[in-house]
């Protein structure tokens, strides 16, 4: 299937500039997820969201580590990172998936589809650059990003799937029934 | 490639745009990504902070002065665009940016609208519109479908068809008017910088959902679709293929060329001259 991630992998500049914005965005969703939670008073999953930005950013810094020994990364406007297959930051978490009586499974479920669509972009870049500083760097990022599924997974296993009626509220914010 | 990507500058970030205030909207909610829309805009443009007011009117939407480290007014409700203008008008150095929701900007703050669009001036307002009153819990707006049953208030629906907020604009002067969709905060950003930078009045119409009152909205991620023309600078020529659109086209429909409106520099005659006039 020909993908759509011309301007990562056309140099080095641009593959980093989009493996920042990838990792700065997932952190930053993340984050607005934790404060959103916590505003909600689900102070579980408003905790794992906090975790989960925490990780993005720290591979954030390290990519930025990456770029500073690369030269500078260029800019590029918002609308011009090619993200294959996703409108947004493939490692964006999707808000749409959230709801405030949502469990860790759920949250969770999020950052499988986060993490793996993660992992596809850079495997997508690797596989299509023909610059082999760009290959090299994507397949090492690419490799994180699996790591991190695998680690998702097994949190997943400690948090099965909750039973039906999860989201009912005795005291709903919909009272139209 | 088609792009426009520049060298390297360490510019403002989307985060410096941001304030230390955290959004309260409900968890889903579309308006988490407007307002990231809406600081990588302003971080593209490179707006200087205390040369941007954003001013908004009320509900979950009008919130978005208090998310932004802009100068801010949160307005009374509709009267967002009459205190915008009021503050372009007479500062016409500044970047003004309008916020509000389909309630606000379409009921409340209609009249408000009509003139703001046909008076043209030099703005830019973003309605974030979910078709429902979210913040006083999910009654019908105006642009609420008219079998829409699920509030108390109408459980038979509203009845009236809603109103078409592109098509309004249009029939109205405003001189650019876009349509975008929370699902994708970067094309949003684009129109916001597009709309900022066209001359005169510009709307940006962004589909946002309530996932609250309305979680059939989620489904928009997969109803919206690109609009599939060019802008074009004709009103006439972007009216009759709006009336084709379904509600869910997104891109731009109208980059015009009217010239916005500019209050008279100086008066039109001096103080005697006026005192003279009702001499007796």
């Amino acid at each position: 299937m020909k993908t759509k991630v011309l301007n990562g992998a056309a140099n080095v500049g641009l593959f980093l500039a989009h493996a920042l914005e990838l990792e700065n965005e997932a952190a930053e969703r993340y984050e607005e997820l934790a404060d959103s939670m916590e505003a909600h008073n689900n102070v579980e999953v408003a905790t794992l969201f906090r975790d989960l930005a925490g990780y993005s950013r720290k591979h954030a810094a390290e990519v930025k580590q990456v770029a500073a020994e690369h030269g500078p990364v260029p800019k590029v406007a918002p609308w011009e990172f090619q993200w294959d297959s996703t409108t947004e930051s493939p490692e964006a978490a999707g808000f749409e998936h959230a709801h405030y009586l949502m469990k860790p499974h759920h949250a969770l479920t999020m950052a499988l589809l986060s993490e793996t669509q993660g992992n596809t972009y850079y495997a997508s870049v690797a596989a299509e650059t023909k610059d082999p500083e760009v290959a090299r760097l994507a397949r090492a990022f690419a490799e994180e990003e699996a790591q991190h599924v695998t680690l998702v997974r097994k949190w997943l296993e400690r948090y099965p799937a909750p039973k039906d009626g999860w989201d009912d509220d005795p005291d709903p914010p919909n009272i139209s029934d | 490639m088609d792009t426009h990507l520049t060298e390297a500058a360490a510019g403002p970030t989307p985060q410096d745009y941001k304030s230390d205030v955290k959004p309260i909207w409900c968890p889903g909610c579309g308006d988490y990504s407007v307002l990231a829309g809406i600081t990588r805009a302003m971080a593209t443009m490179g707006l200087e902070r205390h040369n941007t007011a954003v001013v908004s009117g009320i509900g979950c939407s009008s919130r978005i002065p208090a998310y932004t480290s802009c100068y801010g007014y949160h307005a009374v409700h509709g009267r967002a665009l009459a205190v915008a203008s009021g503050l372009k008008l007479a500062r016409p150095d500044l970047a003004v940016l309008v916020f509000g929701g389909d309630g606000d900007g379409f009921s409340i703050g209609g009249n408000h609208f009509l003139h703001a669009c046909r008076r043209n001036v030099d703005m830019t307002y973003i309605v974030m519109d979910n078709q429902v009153y979210g913040m006083t819990k999910g009654q019908a707006s105006p642009t609420t479908e008219s079998d829409w049953c699920e509030s108390k208030l109408t459980p038979e629906g509203p009845g009236v068809n809603p109103i078409q907020p592109v098509q309004l604009a249009l029939a109205c002067g405003a001189n650019f008017v876009a349509r975008g969709f929370s699902g994708n905060p970067n094309e949003v950003a684009r129109l916001i910088v597009e709309g900022v930078k066209h001359p005169g009045f510009s709307v940006i119409h962004v589909l946002s959902p309530c996932v609250t009152f309305r979680p059939e909205q989620r489904t928009w991620k997969s109803t919206v679709h690109p609009y599939g023309r060019e802008p074009t600078d004709d009103p006439n020529e972007a009216m009759r293929a709006v009336l084709e659109d379904d509600g869910f086209g997104l891109g731009i429909f109208l980059a015009g060329n009217r010239r916005p409106f500019q209050p008279a520099s100086a008066a039109s005659r001096t103080i005697a001259q006026i005192e003279e006039g009702f001499a007796v």
